[in-house]
């Protein structure tokens, strides 16, 4: 397994993706709450710059593994190395409501001129001139816009993205993928993209896992060419592929 | 504040009339008189009220000993300010209100910081505090008497606890409110403490602690008005109970209109501090 992604990260990151240079390492990674084991003995490596998308059903513990390269989980066993400045968006947007948007993006964020850097960041999501918004003031898909510059305006080493576009209307939500590609290619963190959508991975990751009950069950590379698209044949056949691991009836067949 | 929308409602069913095919100028000008006359006859019951109160007092069958003429409380509230007597009375009440605001909140932040935030503070906190809120507060009014005295102290104790117990009771339900995902998002960002305590709790803890805040400045006002009547050289309380040696009816309701006065205006003092802090709910549900 740690083989098989060595060879997928070295041509996202140009030629970036030797062992020692990995964003992300785990080795014999394992979470139980209560006795149920929620992850078991996973290893897996992420390169700089790689976009990995995390599939799997609800339960399956593919939230607990961005939750644990977060570094939100304290109980993880293993060996674990993250990136140092990891940034989450997560399904919702979670916002602090009591403060205006500009606050919001710029808040926590040191170095030097970090309103100018904010207020850019906003400007880069499409929100320039809502700054001075509450959050409560704008639509959903314009709330995980400001999460997202919240997020990227930290220039995270590793971007997690916890099914960020699930709480979005459809149309909302090819906006947002569209928007999240743009700011990947702009800027090349590493990205982990945790969703239940196999489209959306495919569209978007470099390489994409499977998670079936605790463990990686599938790591493969996204074979199509960028830019990509829904009816490309790479898609179309690796689509089919994971929807009947996944256990999904497949309706096209 | 339910004012405004009782009175639209009594409105609303004749301005909506289908046959009536008035031009828009017209119907709008109809409603704004409308809208006027109600409000002018939400008047007439009070009005009406003070002139049979009057009328009573002036033939005779209202006695000053049991009600004085509105006339009469109006001119000895004059005569009160005047000598100087309504305003010492009022400061020395205002006085003790604040002293005892000032113990009881500071009290209330202090142990509902310690509550709210840590398992075993609120352990070592809450229990007895769950306590006190069980004793009727007037009830320790002898007691206080026993250890205190019958000098300032007590009555401002007993205006710090009437504060104390509903403020500290919604600070901790505000601090225990906060949706804990918005502290994993200060983990994610790696705010500070005090960013954390600037942005993420005192926000948050805010709606719920100017609930309290309301609720316990009604409190203070009913404590102190109950210190002030067990026994007191001075303030309005003691204002009141000489009259009351004298049968001086109209000295009693110019103390009890001050009590009101001073309970109105600290209401619309929180009001104005909500109005400001929560301006990110209002605004957006505007909007």
């Amino acid at each position: 397994m740690t083989s098989s992604s060595d060879t997928v990260a070295a041509p996202a990151a140009g030629g970036a993706g030797t062992a020692d240079e990995a964003i992300v390492e785990l080795e014999g990674l394992g979470r139980s709450f209560n006795g149920t084991v929620v992850l078991e003995s996973v290893d897996l490596r992420i390169g700089p710059g790689e976009f990995v998308a995390v599939l799997g059903h609800s339960g399956s513990g593919k939230t607990t593994l961005l939750r644990a390269l977060a570094g939100l989980d304290r109980g993880v066993t293993g060996r674990i190395r993250t990136g140092e400045r990891p940034a989450v968006v997560f399904q919702d947007p979670r916002l602090l409501p009591w403060r205006t948007v500009l606050v919001n993006v710029v808040i926590g964020l040191r170095g030097p001129d970090p309103e100018g850097r904010a207020r850019r960041a906003l400007a880069e999501v499409g929100l320039a001139g809502r700054e001075q918004a509450w959050p409560r003031q704008l639509s959903g898909g314009q709330r995980q816009r400001v999460a997202l510059a919240r997020a990227l305006v930290r220039e995270p080493d590793i971007l997690l993205l916890d099914e960020p576009f699930s709480a979005l209307d459809a149309l909302t939500r090819v906006a947002a993928q569209d928007l999240v590609n743009e700011l990947w290619q702009a800027h090349r963190p590493a990205a982990v993209l945790v969703t239940h959508d196999v489209e959306e991975a495919l569209l978007l990751a470099d390489r994409a896992l499977l998670v079936d009950r605790g463990r990686i069950a599938y790591d493969e590379p996204v074979a199509a060419p960028r830019p990509r698209r829904r009816d490309q044949p790479q898609i179309v056949a690796q689509r089919l592929d994971l929807l009947r691991r996944l256990g999904v009836i497949d309706p096209v067949a | 504040m339910t004012r405004p929308s009782a009175s639209s409602v009594t409105v609303e069913p004749t301005a909506v009339r289908p046959h009536q095919a008035a031009p828009a100028s017209t119907l709008s000008l109809r409603g704004t008189w409308r809208r006027l006359t109600a409000a002018s006859l939400r008047w007439i019951s009070p009005v009406a009220l003070l002139v049979g109160w009057q009328a009573a007092s002036a033939s005779g069958l209202l006695s000053p000993d049991i009600l004085a003429a509105p006339t009469t409380i109006a001119a000895q509230a004059w005569q009160l300010t005047q000598t100087g007597e309504l305003p010492e009375a009022l400061w020395v009440s205002l006085r003790r209100a604040l002293l005892g605001f000032v113990l009881g909140a500071s009290t209330a932040i202090v142990l509902g910081a310690i509550a709210g935030r840590s398992r075993i503070g609120d352990l070592l906190v809450d229990p007895p505090l769950q306590m006190l809120r069980t004793i009727p507060l007037f009830g320790l009014v002898p007691l206080f008497i026993l250890w205190f005295g019958i000098g300032e102290f007590p009555k401002i104790l007993l205006v710090a606890i009437g504060v104390l117990i509903p403020l500290y009771l919604n600070l901790i339900a505000a601090l225990r409110g906060i949706d804990p995902e918005l502290f994993e998002v200060a983990d994610t960002l790696r705010l500070n403490r005090r960013e954390r305590i600037r942005h993420v709790l005192l926000p948050g803890a805010l709606p719920g602690t100017l609930v309290g805040l309301r609720q316990s400045l009604g409190f203070s006002w009913l404590a102190l008005i109950v210190a002030e009547q067990i026994n007191a050289s001075s303030g309005l309380g003691y204002m009141i109970n000489n009259a009351r040696d004298f049968l001086q009816t109209d000295t009693i309701v110019v103390g009890l209109l001050a009590y009101a006065a001073l309970g109105l205006i600290t209401d619309a003092i929180v009001r104005v501090l909500e109005r400001r802090a929560l301006r990110w709910r209002d605004e957006a549900a505007v909007a």
